[in-house]
């Protein structure tokens, strides 16, 4: 547990263009859009078709829940696997170039 | 400093190479992910695990009113077309599944016996008015009494497929009223234009029309044949766009074009006209295809209009991406065309983008699309079923 929290620690406090960073990016657009499965958010997106997301809310409202939905669905299908692509080739790179490691790491 | 500016330029560059380079490798990798066989999706014989899936919603949704009533309000609110037309994609469906499936044939008589009586008991009870939007009432329609060929030719559509599937003689005279009312008022004008909306004629619901009465020749005896190839010659000298040769969506009673050739009609008209003249219908498919049907990386999708025409986006083409013109009403109604002329690759595409945009939520063996609607599922539906339809209409 305590590896796991120390991992944890090391990726939040890495620097953004590095590849831990860009993991820890990764990782906290996949805990949003887990959230917003988890909270039912896909039923708004039904705004995409022009019908009500929910007669109960006002039309603003449940289109502009569908559109967070909607926005982290593709953050999760295409920024969370081309910044963990990037993480590694990143990692490779540094891995391949020692004397360059300090350039991103 | 000078060093650290050095180093943190070459680090960014670096990065966006990196970032790059991961983008060109995966945006082609993507519809790997989504993408499945079609079989899932449409099978020449019997029945799909994706039709299954999305009928068991729809079954569901006429077996349990309160969740209909769910449904039709979402829609409701934003177009009372879309009740309709929800219940008459959703009884074509059942026809074929019913064709593909004659031990199921019971139980979907049952359904759509249930959605048949209740549209037409619900259409003159509060009128036609009760299915069209609410600009119908602005001005009148040039010939009275009002008459909407959307539903008209719809409905008679309807009894016509059930008929097909199982003779229904309390049927037969409302379709035929229907269809001699229709017959009377296009012949009544030199164009064979009947008005959906005040002063406003649909190249769908005529192409539907032309449709139910190639029904009636077969269930009835009736020879409709000439009045088909009237109105169908017509369409192809005054109602074709002369840049893509795509026929208009829709025009005044005098001819005057309202609309040109929109995603959200054409493919469903392309559909029909297989129906009544398949070389037409083939060269209006193929043109569409070309148009206004694409695939990118992988994924398929139908535009709203074709880069030579500017129009502006109406309540049916649903979201319209900004900039790339992708229509969820023209990427929906292209499963059908895409189906009806196998055009396989392109309805895989089509499943792609479905399954990849349109977030299925499928519980107890039902599916739905969250980002679609009831018209929408049923319009899915549809082209995952038809074909038996089609092949029964057309045989000698």
């Amino acid at each position: 547990m305590n590896a796991a929290f120390g991992l944890l620690g090391r990726l939040w406090r890495a620097e953004v263009i590095s590849p831990a960073g860009l993991v820890m990016r990764a990782v906290t657009l996949s805990v949003f859009y887990a959230v917003s499965c988890i909270a039912g958010l896909q039923e708004y997106t039904t705004f995409l078709s022009g019908a009500s997301p929910n007669v109960n809310l006002s039309w603003r409202m449940g289109s502009t829940l569908g559109l967070i939905h909607l926005l982290l669905h593709f953050a999760f299908i295409l920024l969370v696997p081309i910044l963990l692509i990037t993480a590694g080739l990143l990692a490779l790179w540094n891995h391949r170039k020692p004397q360059e490691r300090s350039d991103v790491h | 400093m000078k060093f650290n500016l050095k180093s943190r330029v070459k680090k960014a560059s670096l990065a966006l190479a990196a970032f790059t380079v991961a983008t060109a490798l995966w945006l082609p990798c993507l519809h790997f992910f989504y993408r499945k066989p079609l079989s899932e999706f449409y099978q020449e014989k019997g029945v799909s695990p994706k039709a299954r899936q999305l009928a068991a919603r729809h079954l569901q949704l006429w077996t349990e009113p309160s969740l209909r009533q769910i449904e039709l309000q979402k829609m409701r609110a934003s177009n009372a077309e879309w009740d309709f037309m929800g219940r008459t994609f959703l009884v074509w469906s059942l026809v074929n599944m019913g064709l593909r499936e004659p031990a199921m044939k019971e139980e979907y008589l049952r359904v759509f016996d249930k959605i048949i009586q209740e549209t037409v008991k619900i259409e003159k009870q509060d009128g036609i008015f009760v299915f069209l939007m609410p600009y119908a009432k602005e001005n009148p329609f040039r010939v009275s009494p009002a008459h909407s060929l959307f539903l008209d030719g719809e409905i008679a559509l309807m009894m016509g497929t059930r008929r097909i599937l199982q003779e229904e003689p309390a049927y037969k005279q409302p379709m035929t009223e229907r269809l001699n009312l229709i017959e009377q008022r296009m012949r009544s004008n030199p164009l064979m234009a009947m008005e959906s909306y005040p002063d406003e004629c649909w190249t769908y619901d005529h192409v539907v029309a032309l449709v139910a009465f190639k029904v009636a020749d077969r269930l009835d005896g009736t020879d409709h044949t000439a009045l088909c190839q009237q109105w169908l010659a017509r369409a192809k000298e005054q109602l074709v766009d002369k840049t893509t040769g795509l026929l208009l969506s829709s025009y005044k009673i005098n001819g005057v074009t309202l609309y040109g050739p929109e995603g959200s009609s054409i493919w469903m008209v392309a559909h029909c006209l297989q129906a009544v003249d398949e070389p037409f219908a083939r060269d209006q498919y193929e043109r569409a295809r070309k148009e206004i049907g694409r695939i990118t990386l992988g994924f398929g999708y139908g535009l709203e209009w074709p880069a030579s025409w500017q129009g502006p986006m109406d309540v049916d083409s649903g979201m319209v991406v900004p900039g790339l013109g992708v229509s969820a009403g023209s990427s929906g109604m292209a499963f059908m065309a895409a189906s009806s002329f196998h055009d396989w690759d392109f309805l895989q595409a089509l499943n792609t983008t479905l399954d990849m945009a349109a977030f299925p939520s499928r519980r107890n063996g039902r599916l739905k699309y969250c980002a679609s609607n009831q018209v929408g599922d049923a319009a899915l539906l549809y082209a995952s079923v038809l074909g038996p339809l089609w092949e029964r209409i057309g045989k000698p």
